[in-house]
């Protein structure tokens, strides 16, 4: 059993890192106060090739392993996480159904763009009323000959009122519940299809959040994004794991941000005499968030690992996004407490952390959700 | 065009480094990279790769734990890199490192070498001319601003000197030292990453390089260090508060009567 | 038995830390009874030679127009067949872009490796022990060399200059090199006169981003010059294109450790404060009181340049 990283992953690391250190994370706390999509940047960030890594080399991608992503997305959203929200959404939810089901047309002109940075993507389940209970949905789509029809509002879309395309979960039949669930794609341009308003987040700012309206918006059918009617929710059922891993992933990068910095803080700032690292109970504090950061990277790992290897994962993935959020939202609490009355400064980064890392708590499925999920699993139909 | 780089791998600007309790040695923390003003070397490279094709080979001298560090070179596209190993704990001077990497540089007929203007850790500067020397290649120093004339075979070189600057025309083969200014290296793609990953980085063996020159370690190292001390500097760190006027006034009264430099 | 200096002049002035060499080769010399020999390339060097005659017993003089402007090739052979001739112990020059260029070749030439930037030398038998420092300044090495010559270059400001000496002063005519130069020089900007560059001043006022815009240098400047000293710049400043590289100061830019140095408007990062350790007295000035330039000071003033600044030159002016 080894749980190293190979030297190439190691490599890999340290350069994504120190890319991430030069051009994203000088910017991440002017990305936080302005709150606007940092289009500059994205360009630039674009054109380093990165949008592709988890697609084969086939389609344009760069074919990395589930581990090298996984390492990606941590680095990234150290660096910044209202950036790396937008960033992640092209290279994995936003893009995959394209991926997989498009045709030739739909990819040239949408997915093969988005790796490349060209165009923003997004994928719309929530809606209002319904968040973790998908089939409640009320976004419904209707064929009409040679089309759909849709209808209905989502909310909290990650790059949803900037976006190029969607991905959108609508229903044939709400009465079918998680049966008549179907991903469309939807154009911008496409008549009936309107950005909506823009929530104003109290973290992960610099990303554009918000709402998406469908009236009467009609799309071509080969814009079912499926081999079937009715499969979304076991389509989605194809990534939900990769997107609970990544999650994780990400809460380990917020974590490590705020973990180094409390660890300089400690070293630095001096009370009674000594640097504050020196007394007992800030050593404490560091020995339980290394240890929790430890755990939580290593079942982050492991579920990546098991995704990479095709392995059946869904109890290990629900572990690892909730053990890497639960972690973090420690790791960022104790942090600012270390900090003292400065952990509510803008001026320093914690209370960034600290904000941001909310998200999680939601992002990839609730805790409430995740944590009867595991319960059912491990003790069975009763 | 062949082009030659010199890379050498140095701990992190923020790698801890210190003394041993016996001051025998410096323990340094293992966080590498490659040295700042090779990086401008290499970027100058790839650049005159880009305008006139050919390739572009990296030469390190190392330890064979930092070897990976220089997988930044491939990941930038540099085409090949070559470095000479050891393990162990001897530290060589700047002639024994020159006479072992311009022994496996003199192989091949490069048109141009590039290195740095100087390293993060010897903080020497000389070891770009005694390669060009040992070769038989002129060198050109500090360079700022370069262009290549493949036809004539010559360089055009703006370097600065120590009261200004000059611009010296100079025929290849050449080797030139980059400075700060010369460009701005390049943030390698997820190409060059996911290339370098896979990329094989040529070693030799020191032992295997000694036998060829037919000469031994012993021998070759003449500048011997014998122990190390931490510089630590203290300053007074004091602060002055008050109206400028008076601020100021104390400040030069300070100068004057305590640190007497005016 | 020689000490060789190499004497680093300019349009006929001698490069002042060459004095402070000639203080190290005067003691060396005593102690090994030996001869203090300098070499001098050039051309009219008539008044450099009167200044050095009296601290070398004999000075090797290549002088010609050919010679005027440093070419590495021609003052290599020079040096070459001067070392050829004197067989000398050490060879000893003051730190420079310039010496390290061909201290460099001359090492590789010669087989021998180089001791650059020591502040410390000390002959025990035929020994060389030196003292240099290593990792950005943090750490130093003691080490020692026994092939001779013993290629040595001395760190600027370490040592008292000797401006006055008893020696001879015998000079010898050496031949110029007849081959032609593979250098072409196309043109050349320097620094006039005796002005002092950066790492010979005694005074140096350096500014950073605090100041702005790349006009406020001027009250920089106007300080220097109430000080007889240079202004000098921090990266950022280099970088922002309002200052030459030639002026930056700090792990990228030059080492330099001048009596006093003014560090103003600059928070006083690590890669900068590198380059100034070596000074005598730091005197910081920022309105930031948290700016780590203030760790590394010996005094400062929490304040407004703008304001301080001007203050400072009233009254050195007044001084003067």
């Amino acid at each position: 059993m080894d749980f190293s990283l190979t030297p190439e992953q190691e490599f890999f690391r340290k350069s994504v890192r120190d890319v991430v250190q030069k051009l994203i994370a000088p910017k991440a706390a002017e990305i936080d106060e302005k709150d606007e999509f940092p289009w500059e940047l994205w360009k630039e960030f674009a054109k380093l090739g990165y949008l592709g890594l988890r697609y084969p080399p086939e389609v344009g991608g760069m074919g990395a392993d589930q581990i090298t992503c996984a390492i990606f997305y941590e680095e990234i959203t150290r660096g910044s996480v209202g950036f790396a929200q937008s960033v992640i959404m092209n290279m994995l939810m936003g893009t995959h159904f394209l991926y997989r089901f498009g045709d030739e047309e739909i990819k040239e002109r949408c997915f093969i763009p988005a790796i490349k940075g060209e165009k923003i993507a997004t994928i719309c389940f929530t809606e209002d009323q319904s968040g973790s209970d998908l089939a409640s949905i009320r976004t419904v789509a209707v064929k009409d000959g040679d089309y759909w029809i849709i209808n209905g509002r989502k909310q909290w879309i990650t790059n949803g009122p900037i976006c190029d395309f969607a991905t959108v979960l609508a229903t044939t039949d709400p009465q079918k519940g998680l049966k008549g669930l179907n991903f469309f794609l939807v154009e911008k341009g496409t008549p009936g299809f309107y950005p909506g308003q823009v929530i104003k987040k109290m973290g992960c700012r610099g990303t554009v959040t918000g709402e998406l309206i469908f009236e009467n918006c009609r799309v071509p059918a080969k814009n079912l994004l499926g081999e079937e009617v009715n499969k979304g929710f076991e389509y989605l059922g194809e990534i939900l794991n990769e997107i609970r891993v990544m999650t994780g992933a990400m809460a380990l990068g917020i974590a490590q941000a705020a973990f180094e910095e409390g660890l300089e803080y400690a070293r630095k700032r001096v009370a009674f005499g000594h640097p504050i690292g020196h007394y007992q109970l800030i050593k404490a504090k560091f020995a339980k968030m290394a240890m929790e950061l430890d755990a939580a990277r290593l079942l982050v790992w492991r579920a990546a690992w098991m995704l990479g290897k095709g392995l059946p994962c869904a109890k290990e993935a629900a572990m690892a996004k909730y053990f890497a959020t639960e972690a973090c939202l420690n790791v960022v609490d104790e942090v600012t407490r270390i900090y003292g009355a400065n952990g509510m400064a803008e001026e320093y980064p914690p209370q960034r952390h600290f904000r941001d890392a909310r998200f999680l708590l939601y992002g990839g499925g609730t805790h409430e959700i995740l944590s009867d999920f595991l319960g059912r699993l491990i003790l069975g139909k009763l | 065009m062949l082009v030659g780089v010199l890379a050498k791998v140095v701990p992190e600007f923020d790698a801890l480094v210190r003394v041993s309790d016996d001051k025998s040695k410096v323990e340094v923390e293992p966080k590498y990279t490659v040295n700042f003003f090779d990086l401008l070397a290499l970027e100058e490279a790839l650049k005159i790769k880009e305008r006139f094709g050919g390739t572009v080979k990296v030469f390190s001298f190392c330890r064979a734990e930092m070897v990976e560090t220089l997988r930044s070179a491939i990941a930038m596209g540099a085409d090949e890199v070559v470095a000479i190993t050891f393990d162990g704990i001897e530290i060589f001077d700047n002639y024994c490192r020159a006479k072992l990497l311009a022994e496996v540089i003199k192989k091949e007929p490069f048109d141009l070498l590039w290195c740095g203007r100087e390293t993060f850790d010897e903080m020497e500067g000389v070891t770009g001319a005694m390669i060009a020397e040992i070769l038989g290649y002129p060198v050109v120093t500090l360079v700022t601003k370069v262009e290549i004339f493949p036809q004539e075979r010559k360089v055009l070189v703006e370097r600065e000197t120590d009261r200004g600057k000059e611009i010296l025309k100079v025929a290849m083969p050449v080797l030139l030292s980059a400075q700060k200014g010369l460009n701005e290296p390049r943030v390698p793609t997820v190409m060059g990453l996911m290339k370098a990953m896979k990329a094989k980085i040529n070693t030799v063996e020191l032992p295997v390089l000694l036998q060829e020159l037919g000469t031994e370690l012993e021998r070759m190292i003449k500048m011997k260090p014998i122990s190390y001390v931490p510089i630590i500097s203290s300053r007074k760190r004091k602060l002055l508060k008050g109206e400028p006027v008076e601020v100021v006034k104390e400040l030069i009264n300070l100068l004057k009567t305590e640190a007497k430099v005016i | 038995m020689s000490v060789l200096v190499y004497v680093q002049q300019e349009g006929g002035n001698i490069r002042k830390a060459t004095f402070e060499v000639m203080r190290v080769a005067d003691c060396l010399a005593d102690q090994t009874g030996g001869k203090v020999v300098g070499i001098i390339i050039g051309d009219d060097l008539d008044s450099a030679l009167g200044s050095i005659n009296s601290l070398c017993d004999v000075v090797y003089c290549a002088s010609s127009p050919k010679l005027s402007t440093y070419r590495l090739d021609l003052y290599l052979t020079l040096l070459q067949k001067v070392v050829e001739l004197e067989a000398p112990l050490i060879v000893l020059s003051a730190s420079s872009y310039q010496t390290k260029e061909l201290f460099g070749a001359l090492g590789g030439r010669l087989k021998k490796p180089v001791i650059v930037d020591c502040f410390s030398l000390r002959l025990e038998d035929d020994i060389l022990l030196y003292e240099r420092a290593i990792y950005g300044g943090k750490i130093m090495v003691q080490g020692h060399v026994h092939e001779r010559p013993y290629l040595v270059l001395v760190r600027n400001k370490t040592f008292e200059p000797l401006i006055q000496g008893k020696r001879r002063g015998e000079v010898v005519e050496v031949e110029v090199p007849s081959e032609v130069s593979h250098y072409e020089v196309i043109e050349r900007t320097t620094l006039q006169g005796t002005k002092p560059d950066i790492t010979e001043a005694d005074v140096i006022v350096c500014g950073g981003r605090g100041l702005k815009a790349p006009e406020n240098f001027g009250l920089l400047e106007r300080l220097a010059s109430a000080l007889g000293g240079v202004v000098g710049a921090s990266r950022a400043v280099v970088d922002a294109g309002w200052r030459p590289q030639s002026e930056q100061i700090g792990k990228s830019g030059k080492t330099v450790s001048p009596s006093l140095y003014f560090a103003i408007g600059l928070s006083g990062a690590i890669h900068h404060v590198m380059g100034i350790e070596g000074s005598k007295i730091v005197v910081a000035i920022n309105k930031d009181e948290k700016a780590p330039i203030f760790e590394h000071a010996d005094y400062g003033i929490v304040g407004d340049l703008f304001e301080i600044v001007p203050l400072l030159i009233e009254e050195f002016s007044v001084e003067q």
